[in-house]
């Protein structure tokens, strides 16, 4: 560590520009434009009501110091120390960039005494501490000027940066317009991430309590940040863990579920809502009402609980319509009428346990499996009132099942192939299914806006959702060798003796912008004019919504498509938008403050 | 001797009571058609640029298919010990093989997204001789497991069926 003396400075900045830990701008969020915060030696922000306002803190210097922030009431403090995550050298190859990276946001004590270097960090020399800072302002907070201060103590001084809120009269709905999905598999990683928690537990028993308590802080974190947290308890054989479901008993005409109480554990609390009047370790309150999950993956699976040995005979059909009633019954039995149970099949056919695949088909020798598996599933389910919706990942073959498979698939979670259909999309979402697109995560080397594309795509294209495949899986060391994080942005937080799931600044850059979209999506709504809010966005938010496709896809049917044809066009992302500068979501967030021009 | 091989030895002579049952009855003709030529193609040929064309391709015979994974879920049935099973097929002109199909969780040899294996020396003993191969647990893998050739109309050996079964706690549906 170094040992000259630097002096203590404290500086300010909007959410989208990061910096390393010596005090450069991170070369992927270095912008042709500005968006200060600080202005005439004061730190000055707006908000609307019912949410967060963000910015980040940056204190340079060398030896110990206090950070302390203050807001009058009602607006509330969250303060954030940035983890430097350093990039391990294969992620450092494949991505071009190399060296130390925020996102991981640890949750600090105000007036705790802190040091730089940070001795955690480890980082030789380091110079500079990054912190986020999140304001919330309550739904009944009197609109005007908040003020409030950050005062940085250190050697015996003291820099004081006045800020003001200018509380806005808009309050931005508890209803997210769109739905941003943190998508996850099974809970053994939980087993690595958690070590000492886990170790902790003898016996069968009280892990899998202790998983379902951790993977309700995970449902939590997301619910907080405006997000939707999705867990898939079966893998691709069809085998889950017992939390995730319940037991069969028997088999053909006396197949039946029982034993309940491991998914009621589990699920209940997320069917009823009353999982999310809970906090996740780390956070001071629920700020979000609670509200029952909007969906739930199902232990339904070609395997479960209908035996496949039977497929194609009487007995699968019988097994199926007597369980899947039985699982149906249940929801009903509990009230749990409100959550969308998924039935869903996630099998590929390229890891060789079945003959068809369940997740983005490419042949269309697999539509018979689709089309047969609705017509048991609509027989063991009939007119329920229990909100199922029949989900299929759509990809090579999406344009073709939208209108195979309509009226029996309604939900639809898009590869990014979808950019090339605008109509098609329209036409399913129009007649009522609900759409999602998916994709991967832009990772922490990244351009910090580089996810908001995601957020945006989604409103843009006026469907109701977008999932990220993997995000709750930051890699094996996060922290000293990380791999980009580019399927982790909620992080483990035992080592910082958090006793659950940590954010991170994705995902509170995510959480902005589904605030901005949110008060955007109302305020068009209330005034009858989203579609021509959303055309005019559209020409001046330089991230596309749809492009033509690539030549082979006009020329051959998909299933001679290949990933070498579309080497051109995998999942669009920054990418694709080289020229993007880093503040591109500044004028959306003008519009959602009703700030344009100003 | 420990209590664990003793276990694995009484495991191991179950898995090959059902492993001779496979080696008679699994058809070698129908096992060498379920994974389509096109598949086979990119699985033998795969493009360092474009490693995902060989999932882009695979395809499998679906009646074949399904045929023969009922038929050794039957076997798995037979069996007095909790046990899984694979089917492997020899990548052409290479000293490796790639997975047909297979059921459950228990493998020895599958990790996830698996595409083709450099033929393990057991599997190659079978491939080769002809005859049901034996492979006890090992200190990474506390499983027991018993290999057994299937053959086609000419007699030859065209695939190898993979009995695996476990010596403790269940697998996870996740790894």
């Amino acid at each position: 560590m170094g040992s000259q003396q630097v002096p203590w400075k404290l500086e300010a900045g909007n959410e989208w520009v990061a910096h390393d830990p010596f005090g450069r701008v991170k070369s992927s969020d270095v912008s042709k434009t500005s968006c200060p915060v600080e202005a005439n030696g004061q730190l000055r922000l707006s908000a609307a009501r019912n949410g967060y306002v963000s910015f980040r803190l940056w204190v340079t210097g060398s030896g110990s110091y206090r950070l302390a922030i203050d807001a009058d009431k009602p607006i509330e403090v969250d303060l954030f120390r940035a983890w430097y995550h350093k990039l391990a050298e294969s992620a450092a190859q494949r991505t071009g960039a190399s060296g130390w990276f925020v996102d991981a946001l640890v949750p600090e004590q105000p007036d705790a005494v802190k040091t730089l270097p940070d001795p955690d960090n480890a980082i030789g020399h380091q110079t500079q501490q990054e912190y986020w800072v999140d304001l919330f302002v309550p739904a009944d907070a009197p609109p005007g000027r908040t003020p409030g201060k950050v005062v940085l103590e250190a050697d015996g001084k003291r820099i004081e940066l006045p800020l003001v809120v200018e509380v806005l009269e808009a309050v931005i709905p508890d209803d997210d317009a769109i739905i941003c999905d943190h998508n996850s598999y099974g809970c053994r990683w939980l087993t690595d991430m958690y070590p000492g928690a886990l170790a902790r537990r003898d016996g069968k028993q009280a892990r899998w309590a202790k998983m379902i308590e951790l993977l309700h802080h995970y449902y939590r974190i997301c619910h907080e940040h405006r997000g939707h947290f999705s867990n898939l308890g079966a893998g691709h054989a069809g085998t889950f863990d017992p939390i995730y479901g319940p037991q069969i008993r028997g088999a053909g005409r006396d197949k039946s579920l029982e034993g309940w109480e491991w998914f009621d554990r589990h699920y209940g609390p997320l069917l009823d809502g009353s999982a999310f009047a809970g906090i996740f370790p780390g956070a001071v309150r629920a700020r979000r009402p609670a509200r029952c999950v909007w969906g739930v993956y199902t232990p339904i699976s070609v395997d479960w609980p209908a035996d496949y040995l039977w497929w194609g005979q009487p007995g699968y059909e019988v097994e199926f319509t007597r369980c899947v009633g039985q699982f149906d019954e249940h929801f009903r039995q509990n009230n749990w009428l409100t959550t969308h149970p998924l039935f869903f099949f996630n099998h590929k056919k390229r890891y060789r346990w079945y003959e068809w695949d369940g997740d983005e088909p490419k042949y269309p020798t697999d539509d018979k499996y689709f089309i047969e598996m609705g017509r048991l599933f609509k027989a063991a389910v009939g007119d329920t009132p229990v909100p199922w919706l029949y989900r299929m990942d759509a990809s090579w073959q999406m344009q073709r099942h939208f209108e195979l498979l309509a009226g029996m698939v309604n939900f639809w979670v898009c590869a990014a192939f979808s950019r090339w259909y605008p109509d098609e999309l329209a036409a399913v979402a129009a007649r009522g299914d609900v759409v999602w697109t998916y994709s991967g995560t832009p990772g922490v080397a990244d351009t910090s806006s580089a996810l908001l594309e995601y957020v945006w795509r989604t409103w843009g294209r006026g469907i109701h959702g977008h999932c990220e495949w993997l995000t709750v899986a930051p890699g094996p060391d996060p922290w000293f060798d990380c791999n980009g994080a580019e399927t982790g942005m909620i992080y483990p937080g035992e080592r910082f003796g958090v006793a659950g799931p940590i954010p991170s600044v994705r995902l509170k850059l995510q959480r902005n912008a589904v605030q901005d979209i949110n008060l955007i999506d109302a305020r068009a709504r209330a005034g009858g004019r989203l579609d021509e809010v959303r055309a005019d966005l559209t020409r001046r938010v330089p991230v596309s919504l749809f492009e033509p496709p690539p030549k082979v896809v006009e020329q051959q049917p998909p299933e001679r498509w290949d990933s070498r044809d579309l080497a051109d066009s995998p999942d669009a992302n920054m990418t694709a938008h080289a020229a993007l500068d880093p503040l591109w979501w500044a004028p959306i967030r003008q519009t959602a403050l009703g700030k344009e021009g100003k | 001797m420990t209590t664990h091989s003793v276990s694995a030895e009484t495991v191991l002579g179950e898995l090959r009571r059902v492993a001779e049952i496979a080696a008679g009855i699994l058809n070698g003709e129908e096992v060498k058609q379920i994974v389509n030529e096109q598949a086979m193609h990119y699985i033998a040929n795969p493009d360092p640029n474009f490693v995902f064309l060989s999932g882009d391709y695979f395809d499998v015979d679906q009646q074949l298919f399904l045929r023969n994974k009922k038929l050794l879920l039957r076997l798995e049935r037979l069996g007095k010990v909790t046990m899984n099973s694979a089917l492997w097929v020899p990548v052409p002109g290479q000293d490796a093989v790639t997975l047909a199909l297979h059921n459950g969780a228990y493998h020895r040899y599958y990790t996830f997204g698996l595409e083709r294996l450099p033929t393990p020396p057991e599997m190659k003993q079978v491939l080769e001789a002809g005859t049901i191969v034996s492979v006890p647990p090992s200190d990474d893998k506390n499983l027991a497991t018993v290999l057994a050739p299937v053959r086609d109309s000419l007699g030859d050996v065209v695939g190898v069926v993979e009995l695996t079964a476990p010596l403790d706690a269940p697998p996870p549906a996740w790894s």
